[in-house]
């Protein structure tokens, strides 16, 4: 067989195998292409199903709280009822009290027999003894108002945590943040610690979503609190420090519970990990935690511990923010 | 058996002996496709067992020492086609140890269904190390000639010797791979 023979069975051989690779090649991006079509399913799933755990995070942290909060409302709720049932009973004496004058006036000024029902009057006065209702009505009065505008505040900061006024960034107030925050967790963390406000007078705005920040912080104020509880300590504290740096505010949330086991200290940003026992945290709030300040805020958060000492969770939030996410998608 | 080893093998073929002989054995064979590999198509073994049959009866040398020569001329087309894999190594022995974990774990990533053979360690010295080699196919001289690609490609320093195994189905070897004195 000669050379060209050859050459041109090859050539037969190269172009057979070409059209293999071509059919091969279709059959394959067909595959592709549906496999990328599942894919895109599954990310849309994936997203869905993320919205659906931190909103259910959400939830659990208001149910926790519930319970605490029922609490907080049910204290000033039952001072403020002691108070209503002491004014209503004595301002019934002090109608008696009221019409028994009027009797006495009147009969006083018909003038016969007028010292003894003056002698009655005075019997009746002291019985009734009106300086003191007088005196206690006023603190009675003022007592329930403050118990209202504690409920009024609890309220309130349930409803804008629950409902924050919008998710867009805008100037943020975080000390107010931490004060709301703090308010509705109270039933969380004074079982537990003491709570000491370090906040800076004055603190500049930073650009934020306030519902979001709200978690943040209410987060850290529960974990502090569990992290002390966990802890053989007696005297827990929790120290919430905000401060304004060169770049923006900063916010120290410290404990002195038992500190990060160091096996769990590599993951506690980690979604879905936890340290506390079952049912007792999903493992999403300091993922969600780290979402939040780090994605969605282009800040920092980071945390130093100590085993036995506690624990200082530090966020920077920057005056200009740079969404993560949002530069991934552009 | 992925179709790069068929393609390859033509190459050996024609460039070490003719392309005569490379058509001849296409002939001898009665090949469904007709010899029309394609590297990225898939294709039986049997169909390799009878090419390399065909090229000793062509050739007049042992299949053994033709699957042993294709064995040390694929890995110099590796090294040359995924030079990635090599990235980091400085030995043969880290070379082979990363045929089973690595390389093999990658080939599944991209064909699901690939029957690969399975490589088992021990390092029974530090200069001194053990390899099973198992697989459904009769190839343990090709898998021999790799080994040997292997280690001349980093320098020749390593002493092979080979040691077959009974087993029921499939073929399989214990390589000793030991540091030259």
């Amino acid at each position: 067989m000669s050379d060209l023979d050859l050459l041109k069975r090859k050539l037969e051989r190269e172009r057979n195998a070409r059209k293999a690779a071509e059919q091969l090649l279709e059959a394959k991006s067909l595959e592709l292409y549906q496999a990328n079509q599942e894919l895109e399913r599954s990310l849309t799933d994936l997203k869905n199903t993320q919205v659906q755990l931190i909103q259910a995070s959400k939830m659990e942290s208001l149910g926790t709280l519930a319970g605490g909060i029922a609490h907080e409302i049910n204290t000033p709720i039952q001072y403020i009822g002691d108070n209503l049932r002491f004014l209503s009973d004595g301002f019934n004496d002090l109608k008696g009290l009221i019409d028994c004058y009027e009797a006495a006036i009147e009969k006083i000024g018909e003038a016969e027999g007028a010292a003894a029902e003056l002698a009655a009057l005075k019997e009746e006065k002291e019985s009734a003894d009106p300086d003191y209702l007088f005196d206690e009505a006023v603190d009675a009065a003022k007592q329930s108002l403050d118990g209202i505008s504690q409920v009024s505040r609890i309220v309130l900061a349930m409803k804008e945590f629950a409902h924050p006024r919008t998710k867009e960034k805008l100037p943020v107030t975080l000390n107010a943040i931490v004060e709301r925050a703090t308010t509705i967790c109270r039933g969380e963390w004074k079982q537990n610690a003491e709570l000491e406000m370090v906040l800076e007078d004055g603190l500049p705005e930073v650009p934020g979503s306030e519902g979001e920040l709200n978690q943040v912080v209410l987060n850290l104020v529960v974990n502090a609190s569990h992290a002390i509880g966990d802890s053989d300590q007696s005297k827990g504290r929790i120290t919430v420090t905000s401060q304004s740096t060169e770049t923006g505010v900063r916010l120290e949330v410290r404990d002195n519970g038992g500190g990060v086991p160091e096996a769990a200290r590599e993951r506690v940003f980690d979604a879905f990990f936890t340290t506390k026992e079952v049912g007792k945290g999903s493992g999403q709030g300091l993922a969600i935690c780290h979402d939040v300040i780090v994605n969605k805020h282009g800040g920092t958060i980071r945390f130093e511990t100590e085993t036995g000492v506690g624990t200082a969770f530090i966020i920077d939030l920057p005056f200009e923010t740079v969404s993560v996410s949002d530069t991934e998608a552009a | 058996m992925k179709g790069v080893v068929f393609t390859e093998f033509f190459d050996l073929v024609e460039e070490s002996f003719s392309l005569e002989v490379a058509d001849k054995i296409i002939q001898k064979s009665k090949l469904e496709n007709d010899g029309a590999y394609t590297a990225v198509g898939t294709y039986d073994y049997c169909e390799m067992v009878t090419l390399v049959t065909h090229l000793g009866e062509e050739t007049g040398l042992p299949v053994p020492e033709l699957l042993r020569i294709f064995g040390r001329h694929l890995f110099t087309r590796f090294h040359a086609g995924y030079p990635v894999f090599f990235e980091g190594v400085e030995t043969a022995i880290d070379f082979l140890h990363k045929i089973e974990n690595v390389i093999h774990v990658e080939v599944r990533k991209l064909y699901p269904d690939a029957e690969l053979p399975t490589f088992e360690y021990e390092y029974v010295a530090p200069d001194e190390m053990h390899m099973v080699y198992r697989s459904a196919r009769p190839f343990t001289e090709f898998a021999h000639g790799l080994v040997e690609g292997c280690v001349a490609h980093f320098g020749d320093k390593y002493d092979i010797a080979r040691e077959d195994l009974e087993i029921d189905s499939g073929s399989a070897a214990r390589f000793v791979v030991t540091a030259k004195a």
